[in-house]
């Protein structure tokens, strides 16, 4: 759907995009990522024409984008950046309306609109229609950049490292939303990262640039495993395999987890802990409350006293993580399984560390 | 013990004290004409002992309440208290002014004098020592503050001042105060206007082109250390060459004093402010916000409408409040040069040797240029959007 | 040290102050370049003093009221940021703004009916009007010090005092330096108008060119109050730019 032929960028002496040739098919993520100064901005910045080519071409649909004319090119496709750009005179639903606005939209269709796209990116529709910029909170303006960008339903997203200016924790919950909200929508995306592994998680296909060149374009499996040349290895790093890990979801491996009802017997829960050393306690919408071992157990009067609670989002996994993350919080809780969770907390099973060691070795081919 | 009893307020503390002071200073001050030395009166010998009792008696509990009392009930009486102060001593002051040329001629003047000054003054730093206090009490502040200035302005409207001899000098030339005041005001008003149209557009070019940065930067400060004086000056020269060398200029009213200079003057010091705000106020708009723009679609005059131009314009018209309470004093300048204005009064007072002519000339000035600061802010605050009124984060 | 851009800077000043005396110092130039430009006036320059008694005039007015604007604002200003002071900053904060909108030649007006004529009302309004300016930026210079480094000084052991002078004055010191700038451009200013209660200096000629309609008169005032005002100008503001320098090592 979008490609790019032989396309060149110089400022005077400097040679910034040089000779890139590069195709991004309909509903693909194609993310472009390198050390800096290795063109991908510029190469962004080129497909929506903020940046004119000094030479080449850029197809989208077939049409050479040149001969469009700029405003129309970039009101069809969606745009999101770093420090996210929200006018800070406007309200959330102000900054979301532009585009519908500069393309004419019903003013009610707008409001749908902007209803649906704070429900997409998971803020409140009620409590933050009317909040300006400086009262929202970094990840929340990250969302909203999105819910800006996607508002007048582009086929295309250009995102310029958007989820860069959070914290970890943050950067992480925004990654995951994309992913599902590109699972529905699926969308072209063609995003700027300089975080492998945020590339490794969002890609179908990454583009690694050095110096203004295409120096590899493959699924991130093909990265990982055939790296190109000594330039792209290097730039993958060492711990590929443990990186191959955050492509794949939990759910294959989600196992039914034992567990007993927080208001249970305890007999009924000791029984259960013959099995294995410890149970799993939900409540009566299934939600997870901690655990019981034979330890708590012993001399307690019920299941609900003995129950070892825990922060649930400390323990549990969402149903969406990464096999990585699990391995991760094993790792780091000293625990041999995990319990998973979905969105609404309940109790989805569990993932054991046994079925993660045979995951990695069969990814190691 | 003492230490802690004197800085409990120690503003309203001073305030008191500057007013018990100002008892022992001349009220008014009584000339046989307009332009010789007077006698000084004090304020028992104009207005009696019981209302020299009464004033030492308000200032006294003044002083009494910054010393003690609990800070609401302290603010609450301080306010009331030196209201009662100001409107005691308006109303004093126009009766005792009457009094006092009672046995003299007609030709006689009474003037204010340092004591009326001084008891203004310290009970208007008692009125803002209450204010403060009364941060969350709106009604209360804004009686506090309006009170006297009310009480000024009836009075002052049913003539019970006319007796002083400012206003005996106002009497007479009422039409030609008016006069001035309107040339006053259309001068100053017209040239800010035309400066802020010349002032936005060089501050836009400035942000545009770095290139006309420097130059259009070096000549607005140039020209504004140049003082005013010297700038009609300069202007004076050149201008009446010119109406002298093309007749017609002079016929439409060009000429070398008067009108023309002022007004060119006026508007040249009216741009450093403007294109100075102009320029900051378009540099600071987050350029992620206009890339923003740019990249979802919006032409570069769309972006300039509806993004640089919400958020640049409260810190334009800052600008433009700048020049203008600048311009109503330079016009006043511009008196001297044959440009009429409310200067005229002032100059003229000074001509004549007569302080009381100076002080309608002054007066007005002086109010004048507080309105345009009151009304320019207010026009600040509408144009700023919401989004950025409550501040940062 | 200076770097070149700075001694650069100060040369082309002196340079320029240099010819500015020598100006103003040979009449005849200006007599010679009057007579040329207005031939049909008997007098091109004012008689009551020489340009350079009338520069001096107005030199010294200006020096005498700016001294003591900073000898008196400067401590004040520092005074109303101290503990023992601390109370009274709103009102000198507000006083120095809420009178900055006032024409510095209603001041000078105001003066008169309280002092009379002369130089007396003169020194007085430019002082007080002065003033406000310098009161202003030493309160915002002083405020721009972050607390945390009072704090650290105070940490190591520096009283008050010398924390103050140390730390906190160098610190505030191009700002203040910008407010007694602006203060003394428009006492140069200001200082003209007082020709008019008869305080001498540069308005004088001007006054008299007006009132006789004598176009060299005014030139004769208003050229040199230009160069001395642009001159001062620059003069101040490149020792500002020295503080604000020595403030980055």
């Amino acid at each position: 759907m979008i490609r790019l032929e032989q396309v060149i960028k110089l400022y005077g002496e400097t040679t910034a995009v040089d000779g890139l040739s590069l195709e991004v098919t309909r509903g693909e993520v194609c993310v472009l990522i390198g050390p800096s100064g290795c063109g991908k901005t510029t190469t962004l910045r080129m497909v929506n024409r903020l940046i004119e080519p000094t030479s080449g071409s850029i197809f989208i649909d077939g049409e050479d984008t040149s001969r469009i004319r700029s405003e129309k090119l970039r009101q069809s496709i969606g745009y999101a950046i770093q420090s996210v750009g929200l006018f800070p005179h406007m309200t959330v639903a102000a900054n979301i309306a532009v585009v519908p606005e500069l393309l004419h939209w019903e003013k009610q269709s707008i409001a749908t609109r902007t209803e649906e796209l704070l429900g997409l990116v998971g803020l409140p529709y009620a409590e933050y229609v009317g909040k300006f910029p400086h009262q929202l909170s970094g990840g929340e303006a990250q969302r909203i950049g999105v819910a800006r960008a996607l508002a007048a339903d582009p086929p295309m997203l250009l995102m310029d490292e958007p989820f860069g200016a959070v914290d970890p924790l943050t950067r992480e919950r925004l990654q995951a939303q994309f992913v599902r909200i590109q699972q529905d929508l699926r969308k072209t995306v063609i995003l700027v990262t300089h975080d492998l592994d945020e590339a490794i998680r969002l890609a179908d296909r990454i583009a690694i640039m050095e110096a203004g060149r295409l120096v590899q374009h493959d699924t991130p499996e093909t990265i990982l495993s055939r790296p190109a040349n000594k330039f792209v290895h290097d730039f993958v790093g060492t711990d590929r395999a443990l990186k191959r890990l955050s492509r794949i979801g939990i759910t294959d491996f989600v196992k039914p987890a034992v567990f007993v009802h927080v208001d249970g017997s305890v007999e009924a829960a000791i029984l259960a802990c013959s099995e294995c050393s410890w149970v799993w306690v939900v409540d009566d919408a299934n939600r997870l409350v901690g655990w019981v071992d034979r330890n708590s157990l012993s001399g307690a009067s019920s299941v609900r006293d003995s129950v070892v609670r825990g922060d649930t989002e400390e323990i549990a996994l969402a149903n969406t993580a990464t096999l990585r993350e699990a391995l991760s919080r094993m790792l780091g809780q000293g625990l041999r399984s995990i319990p998973v969770i979905d969105e609404g907390w309940r109790l989805a099973g569990q993932v054991e560390l046994g079925d993660i060691e045979t995951a990695t070795s069969e990814a190691r081919d | 013990m003492i230490r802690r009893l004197v800085t409990r307020d120690s503003v309203a503390l001073t305030g008191s004290v500057i007013g018990l002071v100002s008892l022992l200073f001349g009220w008014l001050t009584l000339k046989p004409n307009r332009v010789a030395e007077g006698t000084s009166f004090g304020l028992w010998e104009s207005a009696g002992w019981p209302v020299m009792l009464a004033m030492t008696g308000l200032w006294v509990t003044c002083l009494v309440l910054s010393l003690v009392a609990g800070k609401v009930v302290r603010k609450v009486s301080l306010g009331v208290i030196a209201n009662l102060i100001v409107a005691v001593t308006f109303i004093t002051v126009g009766w005792t002014s009457g009094r006092l040329l009672e046995t003299q001629d007609a030709i006689a003047r009474v003037s204010l004098g340092v004591g009326f000054w001084l008891t203004l003054g310290g009970a208007y730093v008692v009125v803002f020592s209450a204010r403060q206090g009364l941060q969350e009490r709106r009604l209360w502040r804004h009686l506090v503050s309006l009170t006297g200035v009310i009480v000024f302005i009836v009075l002052l409207t049913v003539g019970w001042f006319d007796q002083l001899s400012v206003l005996q000098e106002f009497s007479g030339r009422q039409e030609r105060f008016l006069q001035e005041l309107q040339k006053h005001v259309l001068l100053f008003g017209g040239s800010v206007s035309v400066g802020t149209v010349f002032g936005i557009l060089l501050g836009i070019w400035a942000t545009r082109s770095r290139r006309a940065e420097r130059p259009i930067f070096f000549l607005a400060n140039i020209t504004q250390t140049i003082p005013s004086l010297a700038l009609f000056g300069l202007l004076i020269a050149p201008l009446s060459a010119l109406s002298f060398a093309v007749p017609w200029l002079r016929d439409i009213g060009i000429r070398g004093v008067g009108v023309t200079p002022a007004v060119i003057a006026l508007v040249i010091y009216s741009l450093l402010p403007i294109v100075r705000n102009t320029y900051v106020g378009l540099r600071q708009v987050d350029v992620a916000a206009i890339d923003a723009g740019l990249g979802m679609g919006m032409t570069r005059a769309q972006v300039f409408r509806k993004i640089e131009v919400p958020l640049a314009a409260p810190l334009v018209l800052e600008g433009i409040r700048t020049a203008s309470v600048q311009s109503v004093g330079l016009t006043t300048v511009a008196a001297l040069i044959g440009a009429g204005g409310l200067g005229w009064f002032i100059f003229r007072g000074v001509g004549q040797q007569a302080p009381d002519l100076i002080l309608v000339g002054a007066i007005p000035i002086i109010f004048l240029a507080l309105l345009v600061d009151i009304l320019m802010r207010g026009a600040v605050r509408w144009a700023t959007p919401r989004g950025l009124r409550e501040g940062e984060g | 040290m200076m770097r070149t851009g700075q001694a650069r800077r100060w040369l082309v000043l002196g340079i320029l102050v240099a010819a500015f005396i020598v100006l103003i110092t040979n009449e005849q130039w200006w007599e010679a370049v009057f007579r040329s430009l207005f031939p049909e006036e008997s007098r091109v320059l004012h008689p009551r003093a020489s340009l350079f008694v009338l520069v001096g005039e107005h030199v010294l007015l200006v020096l005498y009221s700016s001294s003591l604007t900073v000898l008196i604002g400067v401590p004040l200003g520092i005074w109303v940021t101290r503990p023992g002071g601390r109370s009274f900053l709103p009102i000198v904060s507000d006083l120095t703004s809420f009178g900055q909108t006032f024409p510095p030649v209603a001041v000078l007006a105001l003066a008169v009916p309280m002092l009379g004529f002369g130089l007396q009302p003169t020194v007085l309004a430019l002082f007080l009007y002065g003033l406000l300016p310098v009161v202003r930026n030493t309160i915002a210079g002083i405020g721009t010090v972050s607390p945390d480094l009072v704090d650290a000084a105070h940490g190591m052991g520096m009283t008050r005092a010398r924390t103050l002078v140390r730390v906190e004055i160098p610190i505030a010191a191009s700002v203040i330096l910008a407010g007694v700038r602006i203060s003394v451009v428009i006492n140069i200013g200001t200082a003209m108008i007082g020709a008019v209660i008869g305080a001498g200096g540069l308005g004088s000629p001007i006054i008299a060119g007006l009132v006789q309609d004598n176009l060299a008169y005014i030139l004769e005032g208003a050229v040199p109050a230009a160069i001395l005002s642009i001159l001062v100008d620059q003069f101040l503001g490149n020792i500002e730019r020295n503080f604000f320098h020595e403030m980055d090592r």
